[in-house]
């Protein structure tokens, strides 16, 4: 029984029950009204532009310069989905130059409604978003890892459908980069346009290396020379650091594992993942050495260069394995580094020069896109040679970002690359391409492998298996992993590293066309 | 009978958006992934290739889950065994009255406030060998050696994270804990020290025996914490990642790995089955041994 306090009153249960009928119709009353008001107002919101189906041939990217594309398209929303590494997307780099502002000011009638989530939210977010089979995005983040397993559920609008790009046009793309936008085979649909490219090369800190009359080492077995002589750890400064921590290991073991002369996948029918190779093996070997004799042992805590980039802003490091954006660092007056070398990842007994899975990261079109004829402009616009230059431009120091190069051979040479250190990270990017990479990211099942071997890499490198143990145990788990990739996707995976090989040339004459002064000029 | 019929119409009416939450958030859910159990699906194609309990099987066969088994066995062990007392300890210290305590209760609130990611990323940040200060601070001190790892160190990655997770849990544990000990009549404790009982007595005679529910209800919640909750997942992947090597994958982080990153629906939700089933026989044994002592 409850009673009224206030007026002393005690309700009896029939007045109780009247008073929940009230309750009960004065409140169906308001949520029907609070209903029929949110349907009138989705009622009056215009309906969205079915998707225009587009039969002419799509701008090149590769042409498209600045400014912007003007399009004639109704007063459009867009919704894009990228990631938060893109510095040069949100001012926070030197230049402050906005791409998608600048995209909306030359396109009155377009909104862009930017979404942004870190690199590693992103597959969760896409995979879940994309199995519900809803609308979310007109544009979205790809890379690699995204584009093999999303096309082979048919998420991705295949670029043919959108307008198709022309040949010349793809003959322009980095090999690597067209892998990282197509799923399957040099001739596979491309599912998305490029916005960057890069490569792990070798940094040094040039400061130290000349203090002690050392050259920039292009062997393995010159680096290791080199390493003897600058590594001291009782004044906190050590020969070589990489973030060894899980998770984004695997790119600094495939240096290892090419610079042995190695390769991830067998060339088999089933393109087996063999992690336990005798290159492999001695990969992971190396790795070891250099953790036990040159790295700092909070190394096994850092992912990548990024947690590891502390020791190389302070001068604590000398030789620093990764993307080529940490040498911005001399651009930071306050850095305890100066000046960078910046060159080739070295292979063993010089038999290779070996480089690390690329990155490439693409924006495609969902299926689920509502306004795909807009997306397809908006791609193209962020695939262009101003965008992609500005992008490079806009590389400074600064610890989460990620600046690359272009991904387009003809935006290479822009002149305004040519002043130090963007020479140096450019010639260094390309000729690092020359020699043996990887984009083994493709396959449907890549995260599990990487997983896998990472897991053991670590477990070797904390001595807790040795290295043939624990590389036969990754092998155990990849083949498990293999069987039911392959009875799911089947082979045909692409390794552009074919088609790279015939690109000497052509890459000599765009490191060539680079100038730089001759101290940071190094022999292939 | 018809002012009962009215009634239970309306508790029904009342009710009803609860059952239809539950309905759509839980009980479909729980449904649909029993169903994924049974089948291989991957979120790439949303093809479901029908296996029976084929997933249940190969958990027998899965190293990686037996080795995330013991670990989440042993993580939950602790985290009951350690962080239960602890927050027991803190629960009679805060009881006591001294001068700040409201002060302090209010801080004791902030590891549970904090959510668990930002917890995690702030003792990763704290606690890296490289770049932590609290790490610097002992080696500074002369305590531990340049660089030391605990989170890089297979032997002591788990144990870090537990305590990491007791950090968080026990100010939980121990406000519950007060909320019991404030129920505690103070007649029957002054009548026991009248009679000259010494404060282990009292504890271990009054305080103890009225806590027994509380206790129980602290125990079912730091099992779930450390087999589902946040502080399965948010602070492994806040801070090891699973690693090194393999040393902090527990259950419900595998389950996730398996469903996401590794593309296998169906077998990353056996995985979180039997985290539930786990959790489940955990709450039932500790409420069956309660009420049995009662």
């Amino acid at each position: 029984m409850t009673s009224n306090i206030s007026t002393g009153k005690e309700k009896n249960l029939a007045e109780q029950g009247t008073d929940r009928r009230k309750f009960l119709k004065y409140g169906a009353g308001v949520v029907v009204v609070a209903a029929a008001a949110a349907a009138g107002y989705y009622a009056l919101q215009p309906a969205p532009a079915p998707p225009t189906p587009t039969t002419t041939a799509a701008t090149t990217a590769a042409t498209t310069t600045a400014p912007p594309p003007v399009t004639t398209a109704a007063p459009t929303t867009i919704n894009f989905y990228t990631t938060g590494h893109m510095g040069f997307m949100y001012d926070v780099g030197r230049l402050g130059w906005k791409p998608v502002e600048r995209y909306m000011a030359a396109n009155p009638n377009i909104k862009i409604k930017t979404m942004v989530d870190s690199y590693f939210d992103v597959y969760t977010k896409e995979s879940t978003t994309f199995a519900a089979g809803t609308y979310a995005w007109d544009v979205a983040y790809t890379n690699g890892i995204l584009l093999a397993e999303f096309s082979v559920g048919d998420y991705w609008t295949p670029l043919d459908e959108l307008g198709g790009v022309p040949p010349e046009v793809i003959d322009d793309m980095v090999p690597y980069a067209r892998c990282a936008s197509s799923y399957k085979g040099p001739e596979g649909t491309l599912y998305g346009l490029p916005r960057m490219y890069e490569i792990f090369t070798l940094m040094a800190n040039a400061d130290i290396l000349d203090a002690k009359g050392i050259k920039f080492p292009t062997s393995y077995e010159e680096f290791l020379e080199a390493c003897e002589k600058v590594n001291d750890p009782k004044h906190g400064v050590y020969a070589f650091e990489v973030g060894l921590k899980q998770g984004y290991l695997l790119s600094p073991y495939l240096c290892f594992l090419h610079g042995n002369g190695g390769s991830l996948w067998k060339n088999d029918n089933m393109q087996t993942v063999e992690p336990d190779s005798p290159e492999s093996i001695a990969a992971v070997e190396d790795m070891v050495y250099l953790f036990k004799n040159f790295m700092p042992p909070s190394a096994i805590e850092k992912i990548a260069f990024v947690e590891a980039s502390t020791d190389w802003y302070n001068g604590q490091m000398v030789f620093g394995l990764f993307y080529g954006w940490p040498t911005m660092v001399v651009t930071d007056p306050t850095a305890k580094i100066k000046r960078v070398y910046n060159w080739l990842w070295p292979g063993k007994k010089k038999i290779v020069r070996s480089a690390s899975q690329t990155a490439s990261e693409s924006y495609g079109v969902p299926r689920t896109a509502k306004y795909k004829k807009e997306a397809w402009d908006f791609i193209q616009y962020l695939s262009s040679r101003e965008v992609q230059v500005q992008d490079t431009l806009g590389m400074f120091w600064k610890q989460e970002n990620e600046e690359p190069i272009p991904s387009y051979w003809s935006y290479m040479t822009d002149d305004r690359f040519k002043a130090y250190p963007m020479n140096i990270i450019l010639r260094a990017q390309l000729a690092q391409s020359k020699y043996r990479a990887s984009r083994y990211d493709q396959r449907p099942s890549y995260g599990a492998y990487a997983a896998a071997i990472e897991a053991e890499i670590v477990n070797a490198l904390t001595e807790k298996k040795k290295p043939a143990d624990a590389m036969k145990d990754a092998r155990d788990a990849c083949d498990k992993i293999l069987e039911t990739e392959y009875a799911k996707y089947g082979g045909g995976y692409w390794d552009p590293w074919t088609e790279m090989q015939n690109l000497g040339s052509k890459i000599d004459k765009l490191i060539d066309a680079i100038p730089v002064e001759d101290q940071y000029k190094f022999p292939f | 009978m018809p002012r009962l019929k009215a009634e239970s119409r309306d508790a029904a009416i009342l009710l009803s958006p609860f059952f239809v939450f539950l309905a759509v958030f839980m009980i479909y859910p729980l449904i649909a992934s029993f169903y994924l159990t049974l089948n291989d699906i991957a979120l790439s194609d949303l093809k479901p290739v029908f296996l029976g309990i084929g997933n249940y099987v190969e958990l027998f066969s899965d190293k990686l889950f037996q080795q995330a088994l013991l670990q989440t066995l042993a993580y939950l062990t602790f985290h009951t065994a350690v962080g239960v007392p602890f927050g027991l300890a803190i629960a009679l210290l805060f009881n006591e009255e001294f001068r700040g305590r409201g002060f302090a209760r209010a801080c004791l609130l902030i590891p549970w406030a904090t959510p668990p990611i930002v917890a995690a990323m702030l003792m990763y940040i704290l606690l890296n060998a490289g770049f932590g200060p609290v790490i610097y601070a002992f080696e500074i001190a002369g305590l531990l050696p340049t660089q030391y790892t605990i989170f890089g160190n297979p032997d002591l990655a788990l144990l870090g994270l537990a305590i990491v997770s007791l950090w968080k849990s026990s100010p939980l544990f121990a406000f519950i804990f007060l909320s019991g000990l404030q129920n505690l009549p103070s007649e029957v404790v002054e009548s026991a020290r009248v009679y000259g009982a010494s404060s282990v007595g009292i504890f271990r005679r009054i305080t103890l025996p009225f806590l027994k529910p509380v206790l129980a209800v602290n125990c079912i919640l730091s099992g779930i914490l450390a087999l589902s909750g946040t502080q399965a997942f948010d602070i492994v992947i806040g801070i090891t990642g699973g690693g090194p090597g393999y040393r902090t994958y527990m259950l419900y982080f595998l389950a996730w790995n398996q469903a996401f990153p590794w593309n296998r629906l169906g077998y990353g939700s056996t995985i979180a089955y039997v985290v539930t089933i786990i959790a489940v026989v955990f709450a039932l044994v500790l409420l069956r041994i309660w009420y049995r002592r009662k």
